[in-house]
């Protein structure tokens, strides 16, 4: 059985005593198959037992064990440290505690905010009186294909890998958070609820056209849901429950308005379409450089070939369920 | 030599007509074909979602089904249009109920989706097809001297489960390109940061605070210029360079090259063959 | 001091419906303390489903649904409990589906059900392979909505009572380490099971310590049952990780070196469906006779075989486990067969409890994994154990709703946190002579030894001694954490005694039961013995701190003893 030698540079912090955090250095043997997690517990068991972290179902289902490996959210259970090595090529693993979150000791973050934050957008049902019978007698029909919409979003474990690595959460303080919106999102298209698209204001009220796609929520997630498709979806369900007069929904629009026109899309009018006026003021400095530097096309666009082909297939989409 | 269908999205034919420029001088120099299909229309950038997913899969399975007409696989240079048409292969290719969902559409206009092809960034191909070494060898101005940060982004690299071809936590394709053309590539803590391209209109603020930290963490690592795979990056890199950079209080010149203009002038492609007097903060070669 | 009038102690699925129960009366002071954050807890991490005899794919009757579990209890198991359970299933999963629960569906909209272990029907409600997962999250989020409130990671440490009704309990924040009285007119535990006790060769999570099960013996009053641990035929071959009934519910196969799908020999008619005892004896008896597998770290092991089911399936149906293949064994289950062995999963005894969940305190009840209702007798079938907690759980909250509206609250004397605090600070004080992961291992090895899937009197005799052994070794463990900020080398000191106390309530039971029934098989006794052992076993710690054992009589409603034939 193969074994290597690994150096473990653990982030360590008692707020209550340090002034700073600090790293940590151990060794251990560790063998092939090992996770981190098991390794994390050999360390606390044979070296240091005052190394905090938390850990409970040790089988990817609890969300508790989330911290970082060499910078990226992991949960320390179902992460190899081998694999983890060979992606780096070193011999070094660096734990540390998921960011957006304060520490309350080592690898432990304080889940308050994050949890706080969800809770404020309702993420529960509120059963539709059409859809969900009055008595115990009778079940509500939920068909597969709606169940599909939504099904993904339910297998959140709340480990708050994606708070942690989250773009917008790091930047405004308004912003909802990708496990937090896309639950909404998971509520919002299920048929038993009564808030149905309406939910989707909340989404707005907590800053989802500030959600900047850089997929990190996508990657990181240990279960593969993709808080960043639920924020998409639930974009334009607001659309369609009328929140339209917002740089994000006509934005949209005028994308779809260019595919519809000539099939590419028409970046000379995109500040007008989306901010109006403003939008032209805004980037009007940036915009002169651009034309000066010949990067400027002509605001009437030649359509692409077979251009009837993109029209019947976006109408023939917008049609079906 | 490798042929493909070449994608160049709506910012190469528009405003970063400098990345097509540069991409064409590139793959001419290197003997790939790129066969620009013209039905290619714009992927959506990913915003079609937000009108309905139906539309965004119809669009995009569309364009792979003309790239399957012709038998070649995509080749893009825009990040977003990598993500957004791979998503839908990856959606169509392990959903056998959504691909006959987006069938159906697309057979209202005498197409079909069949999961023939494959989409590629043209990076990835420059390694697929030639290797380091193989890029090495074509090199006839090397870049030597030359500290590039390498600025991935997000799209080339996450989903990694969607995009697939190399690691997103530790990429390493700019990297040995830009070894390859004989500069050094600095570390970036930043590299796999997002430059905000995508909030720019709800949020220019915080578009243009990360695009700021960004160039400023290229500017802390000695980089010399930054390079990226993606004309929306680039967008906000450098024709907004100024802007951003006033977000984190800072004011300098960082060159921004797309990735093609960097080949090109290791491949010794004239600077304006490679659009580089187009670029926004000058890049003098 | 603080005060609540129901405190309820644990978050799984027992806690929360409890809480959800007393949330719909206004006006109470409630709350939940759990070791945990919510939707942690072991319940998120039971997989295959929950039964109820909706009867959506093949008719079916609670009366059907109770014999099933009569029957695979091995007739231990209180058939007054066991009816009552049946009859209300059907209601409290149509009551978790109107609140949301992603039940996996039928083409015509309704609950879909899955054929488990031991049962005649299809009877078994899913969400893929995440059944529990999602039962947690809905509650919890139906908890948010009512506003109950949450005092988490809190660690229990003893239950106060004065001999005829509860007062409260001691608990510490374990963020701010300081230990606290909280007063309580009723105080329902729901803290899980205890199967940690085979530390090594468990599904359980690293928490599943009994922490309320060795709180209540502490406290003097009844275990029952204790000698029943269920092993679950298939965990994971190196880590025990639970993968689903469910899987064998889809179809799959056991497999021997031979590549016989041995069942044939030991269920001939149910098969891979058997109940969970059979197949793991049966696993077990494979391997012993020389036709299981063995790897390179001498790990041996059968194979579960899903690979006929096809990709489509095993993506849809499955997701969780392949993943779980995937990660934690490098075998992908739509290419290879699993390799599975089995693996100590469930506490069929614990806290004695009536079928409300009341102990013989009042105002303290017992609720889920660490109850012993009876429902589950000597053998829990696949799928009672989500349908044991949401009810049990709910009837707890509802009768303590009711018992807390006509009483005040009892004092409650500063001594008894005076007295933890002491327990507690002597941790610190201790000689580290011995080590606690050396010698929770040596526990583990000891009950797998002594008290293991096959028993005979002279190795529980064995463990036995050893399990007292390691009892006075334990205090010479030392906490060598000396903060008080989440002190985990604390919590997993306490977890590690609670667990030893434990221990010697499941083999000196064991050791009495001289029969064989359901999980308790004992080689030198393999028949069922109806005359002399058709009764609970109930274990007490008396005021000298030794165990006394009696026995109670099992509720015969309609279904009499017949044998076990599958």
């Amino acid at each position: 059985m193969e074994k290597r030698e690994v150096l473990f540079r653990i982030r360590r912090f008692n707020p209550k005593r340090d002034e700073k955090p600090y790293y940590q250095e151990y060794r251990l043997t560790v063998p092939k198959g090992m996770t981190v997690l098991e390794a994390l517990q050999q360390i606390k068991d044979t070296q240091d037992p005052t190394l905090a972290f938390r850990a409970f179902c040790r089988s990817a289902i609890c969300g508790s064990c989330a911290v970082k490996v060499n910078g990226f959210p992991k949960l320390a259970c179902k992460t190899q440290v081998f694999n983890e090595l060979d992606k780096f090529g070193t011999d070094t693993l660096t734990l540390e505690p998921l960011d957006n979150m304060d520490v309350i000791r080592d690898l432990i973050v304080d889940w308050d905010r994050p949890f706080k934050r969800m809770e404020e957008m309702k993420p529960w049902l509120v059963p539709d009186p059409e859809v969900v019978p009055k008595t115990l007698d009778e079940e509500s029909r939920v068909y597969p294909r709606e169940l599909k919409k939504f099904d993904q979003f339910t297998d959140c474990i709340l480990c708050t890998s994606c708070y942690s690595s989250c773009t917008a959460t790091q930047l405004d303080d308004g912003y909802g958070g990708p496990f937090q919106l896309a639950r909404v999102y998971r509520f919002a298209v299920d048929p038993r609820d009564a808030l149905k698209a309406e939910r989707s204001k909340i989404g707005y009220a907590f800053d989802m056209w500030n959600c900047v796609r850089c997929n990190k929520c996508a990657d990181v997630c240990p279960k593969h849901v993709s808080p960043v498709d639920g924020i998409m979806k639930l974009r334009g369900l607001s659309i369609e429950v009328g929140l339209k007069d917002n740089p994000g929904a006509r934005h949209v629009m005028a994308f779809y308005k260019s595919l519809l026109e000539s099939g590419m899309l028409n970046e000379v009018l995109l500040p007008l379409r989306t901010k109006g006026v403003k939008g032209v003021l805004e980037n009007l400095p940036v915009g002169i450089k651009m034309i000066l530097k010949g990067k400027a096309h002509s605001p009437v666009m030649k359509p692409i070939a077979e251009h009837e082909t993109l029209v019947k297939v976006m109408k023939v989409a917008m049609e079906v369920e | 030599m490798a042929k493909f269908a070449f994608y160049p999205g709506c910012a190469a034919k528009g405003a970063s007509k400098e990345l097509y420029e540069s991409t064409v001088a590139v793959a001419e120099k290197l003997g790939i074909e790129l066969v620009e299909l013209p039905q290619f229309s714009c992927c959506g950038a990913g915003v079609l979602e937000e009108i309905k997913e139906a539309v965004d899969l119809a669009v995009n399975a569309r364009n792979i089904a003309y790239a399957e007409r012709e038998g070649l696989d995509i080749v893009t240079v825009c990040s977003t249009c990598l993500l957004v048409l791979k998503r839908t292969k990856y959606l169509l290719d392990n959903d056998e109920d959504l691909r006959k969902e987006v069938n159906e559409i697309l057979s209202e206009a005498g197409l079909e989706y069949r999961g023939t092809v494959d989409v590629k960034h043209f990076h990835w191909v420059l390694l697929e097809e030639f290797g380091e070494e193989g890029l090495k060898e074509k090199v006839v101005k090397p870049l030597t001297g030359f500290k590039v940060y390498p600025y991935y982004g997000c799209h080339t690299v996450r989903p990694e489960s969607i995009l697939g071809f190399e690691s997103s936590e530790n990429p390493q394709s700019l990297e040995k390109i830009i070894k390859a053309l004989g500069a050094e590539p600095v570390s970036g803590e930043r590299r796999l940061e997002c430059c905000g391209f995508h909030a720019f209109w709800p949020a220019p603020r915080m578009s243009m605070k990360l695009t700021g930290l960004n160039l400023l963490d290229a500017k802390k690592s000695g980089a010399n210029c930054l390079t990226t795979p993606c004309p929306l990056c680039h967008m906000n890199l450098d024709a907004n360079q100024s802007r951003a950079l006033k977000e984190v209080g800072e004011s300098f010149k960082m060159p921004v090259l797309h990735l093609p203009q960097l080949v090109g002038l290791a491949l010794g492609i004239e600077p304006k063959k490679l659009g580089l007097h187009r670029n926004i903060v000058p890049v003098n070669c | 001091m603080v005060q609540f009038d129901i405190l309820i102690v644990g978050a799984g699925g027992a806690g929360l419906y409890a809480a959800l129960e007393t949330s719909r009366r206004k006006g109470l002071s409630v709350a939940v303390l759990s070791k945990v954050y919510p939707t942690r807890s072991h319940t998120g991490a039971a997989q295959g489903g929950v039964n109820a005899a909706l009867g959506n794919v093949a008719p079916d009757s609670p009366e059907k649904h109770a014999y099933d579990t009569v029957k695979g209890s091995d007739f231990l198991a209180d058939q007054d409990a066991v009816e009552m359970m049946c009859e209300m299933a059907p209601k409290i999963i149509r009551e978790m589906e109107h609140m949301g629960l992603p039940f996996s569906r039928l083409e015509d909209g309704r609950i879909a059900q899955r054929p488990f272990g031991g049962a005649s029907f299809p009877r078994t409600c899913y969400a893929a392979d995440k059944t529990g997962h999602v039962m947690l999250q809905t509650l919890y989020e139906q908890c948010l909505k009512n506003g109950v409130k949450f005092l988490n990671e809190w660690f229990l440490l003893s239950v106060v009572h004065n001999g005829e009704r509860v007062s409260g309990v001691v608990a510490m924040d374990l963020r701010s380490g300081r230990i606290h009285g909280i007063r309580a007119k009723a105080v329902i535990l729901a803290t899980g099971g205890h199967a940690r006790v085979y530390w090594n060769r468990t599904s359980n999570a690293l928490g599943n310590t009994g922490d309320g099960t060795a709180a209540v013996l502490r406290a003097g009053l009844p275990l029952k049952d204790m000698e029943f641990i269920q092993f679950h035929p298939t965990g994971l071959r190196r880590t025990g990780i639970l993968v689903t009934e469910g899987a064998r519910g889809e179809g799959g196969y056991l497999i021997n070196s031979k590549g016989e799908r041995f069942m044939k020999r030991y269920a001939p008619e149910k098969m891979e469906l058997a109940p969970r005892d059979m197949v793991s004896r049966a696993i077990e008896t494979e391997i012993l006779e020389g036709r299981g597998f063995r790897d390179e770290e001498g790990n041996e092991f059968v194979y579960l075989d899903l690979r006929h089911l096809g990709r489509k399936k095993i993506l849809e149906r499955l997701p969780q486990i392949r993943e779980l293949a995937i990660d934690f064994e490098g075998v992908d289950p739509i290419e290879e067969p699993i390799p599975v062995r089995p693996t100590a999963h469930y506490s069929m005894g614990g806290i004695d409890a009536d079928k409300l969940g009341r102990t013989p305190v009042k105002g303290l009840y017992a609720a889920g994994e660490c109850a012993c209702i009876s429902v589950h007798g000597a053998n829990r079938l696949g799928g009672n154990s989500l349908l044991d907690i949401v009810v049990f759980g709910k009837l707890a909250g509802e009768d303590a709703v009711n018992f807390v509206s006509e009483v005040d609250f009892l004092p409650f004397a500063e001594s008894e946190v005076k007295r933890e605090e002491e327990r507690v600070n002597s941790l610190f004080e201790a000689d580290g002579k011995e080590k606690l992961a050396d010698l929770r291992s040596e526990l583990s090895d000891v009950m797998s030894y002594g008290a293991g899937i096959f028993r005979e009197e002279k190795k529980m005799k064995e463990a036995l001694e050893k399990v007292r052994e390691i009892k006075e070794r334990a205090k010479h463990v030392k906490v060598y954490d000396g903060e008080r900020t989440f002190n985990t080398n604390l919590q997993q000191t306490l977890e590690f005694l609670n667990l030893v106390d434990i221990a010697e309530t499941i083999v000196l039971p064991a050791i009495e039961r001289k029969e064989s029934r359901g999980a308790h098989y004992r080689t030198d006794y393999p028949k069922r013995d109806d005359e002399n052992f058709l009764k609970h076993s109930i274990v007490e710690r008396g005021d000298d701190g030794e165990l006394r054992l009696s026995w109670k009589p099992v509720v015969i409603t309609k279904y009499q003893p017949e044998e076990r034939k599958y």
